[in-house]
């Protein structure tokens, strides 16, 4: 995992104990990880106006 | 024969002949349903009387050479996420252990409308995800049947049922249908309709049903959508392979098992061509968790907030997690699926449709785990149909199964497509007597 990357999963961690405590999260922790991870995948991706020359949502979809 | 043997086509055209009575038949499934229901735990509630009046009350009417149509006196099981009137509708959970909806889903309705009989209800993982049902595989009982329609799947594989409704978010429909050996049918988005089904996701929440034969989903999708055109027969079949990340993420016999039955398919004269699939297709996995994981979350919100400790484990996580992440990875991710969409979507314009394996994998040893969705996350999300059919067995006994996906709003030509293969596959449609080996 790439440091960036890494330090935002962190930081998703850090929020989840903040909020639900340090037991329930180490119960949620793969679920937290891998959620925070494909965010951080999803949100690297550019969305520039030649690549999405839309406005409307789900391109593709009926 | 048993009537609990007849697929549903045969039995519609029994019953429409009179060589078969609805009351046959439905004492005849639950006969069946007494003598496995302890091995398999399918049901949660199998509503015997109510389905036993209205049995009588169809035989009555096909005595008088009146019908509904071609359901008319078939019984159907149902996901136990559908809501029914009056009769309790769980979703697997804790929470819903005495909810008894007050209506019916749009789809049930329309099933009673054409002459059904809902027999009961079929287990599901909770609220749909992964947190396991208790129901087992009838081709070895010490294996999962998949889920999330864990119940619906074991039924009609097993005979207990020829037709029963499930719901697919990620792979829910077809990922058991095929671990079970039987016909799994998602179509299009929101082809059928939503409406009285809790949701796990919204806009990636689709319903479908299960049955043993190709023949019997074209009569099902017939009968809830008689607005579609039935194609004609297919000659033979232009279809596109597709392999990389398939190939790559296939454990075991699975792709050898799709290598086979590709060769039986070309070998009867279909056509396949290699699809080399676009970059997008990369995102597919993440971008469906986030949309998911959020949606899940949002459904459940208010009831997770009261009722935390009355969530399984598995969904605890998974709608945490959604809590977690931010409105606008959300809406970029919902962004990068109408590419994913579209650029799908442009390389389907040159076949009848898609194929691969159903799963990575046959159904896992245990019932702690349901099995991984991946296979089918990309249909789910891009809101194509796709189908399963059985393809053969995997060398311990498993059914492995071949997936279809079709152009949008394409349900039916898929379906003739599936039937073409089938066809020429010639799996066992009889139901499966439970294997249970010894410990």
């Amino acid at each position: 995992m790439k440091d960036k990357d890494e330090s935002y999963v962190n930081a998703v961690m850090e929020t989840a104990k903040s909020l639900w405590g340090d037991e329930a999260v180490s119960k949620m922790k793969t679920h937290i990880e891998q959620t925070a991870q494909a965010v951080q995948r999803v949100s690297s991706q550019p969305l520039t106006p030649e690549i999405e020359p839309v406005i409307k949502l789900r391109v593709g979809a009926k | 024969m048993e009537p609990y043997r007849l697929t549903l086509s045969q039995a519609s055209r029994m019953i429409h002949e009179g060589s078969l009575t609805s009351i046959e038949l439905l004492e005849s499934l639950l006969e069946r349903i007494t003598e496995l229901e302890p091995t398999l735990e399918a049901w949660v509630t199998v509503e015997k009387k109510k389905a036993l009046s209205a049995a009588k009350e169809l035989t009555k009417e096909a005595d008088e050479g009146r019908f509904k149509g071609l359901l008319h006196g078939i019984p159907v099981g149902v996901k136990d996420i559908f809501y029914t009137k009056g009769t309790r509708t769980t979703m697997g959970s804790a929470i819903f252990n005495d909810f008894v909806p007050s209506y019916d889903a749009e789809i049930v309705s329309s099933l009673k409308s054409s002459g059904a009989i809902i027999l009961g209800k079929t287990e599901t993982t909770e609220f749909a995800l992964h947190d396991p049902a208790p129901t087992r595989n009838p081709w070895n009982t010490q294996h999962t049947p998949g889920g999330s329609s864990s119940g619906s799947a074991s039924a009609v594989s097993s005979g207990m049922v020829p037709l029963a409704l499930g719901s697919q978010t990620g792979g829910s429909i077809v990922r058991p249908a095929s671990y079970c050996g039987v016909v799994g049918f998602k179509g299009t988005y929101d082809l059928l309709s939503r409406v009285g089904v809790f949701p796990l996701s919204w806009s990636l929440d689709h319903v479908g049903f299960m049955t043993r034969t190709v023949s019997d989903a074209i009569i099902t999708l017939k009968t809830l959508r008689p607005d579609l055109e039935i194609e004609e027969s297919i000659v033979v079949p232009k279809i596109g392979l597709l392999s990389e990340y398939f190939k790559e993420n296939a454990e075991d016999e699975v792709w050898p098992g799709f290598e086979r039955v590709v060769g039986t398919l070309w070998g009867e004269g279909a056509t396949f061509m290699n699809v080399e699939l676009p970059e997008s297709f990369g995102l597919v996995q993440d971008v469906h968790r986030v949309i998911m994981s959020v949606e899940a979350a949002a459904v459940h919100e208010d009831t997770f907030r009261e009722k935390n400790e009355k969530y399984g484990e598995y969904i605890r996580g998974f709608i945490s997690s959604g809590l977690l992440v931010p409105a606008t990875a959300y809406l970029r991710a919902q962004r990068l699926r109408g590419l994913i969409i579209k650029d799908i979507v442009q390389l389907l314009k040159d076949y009848d449709c898609f194929a691969c394996p159903s799963t990575k994998d046959t159904a896992p040893l245990g019932l702690e785990w349901t099995g991984s969705p991946a296979f089918n996350v990309p249909w789910s999300l891009t809101g194509l149909p796709s189908v399963t059919i059985p393809s053969g067995l995997s060398k311990d006994g498993m059914p492995l199964g071949l997936q279809l996906i079709g152009k949008p709003k394409e349900d039916m030509k898929l379906l003739r497509v599936a039937d073409w293969c089938m066809k020429r596959i010639n799996f066992p449609t009889e139901p499966k007597e439970p294997y249970s080996p010894m410990p």
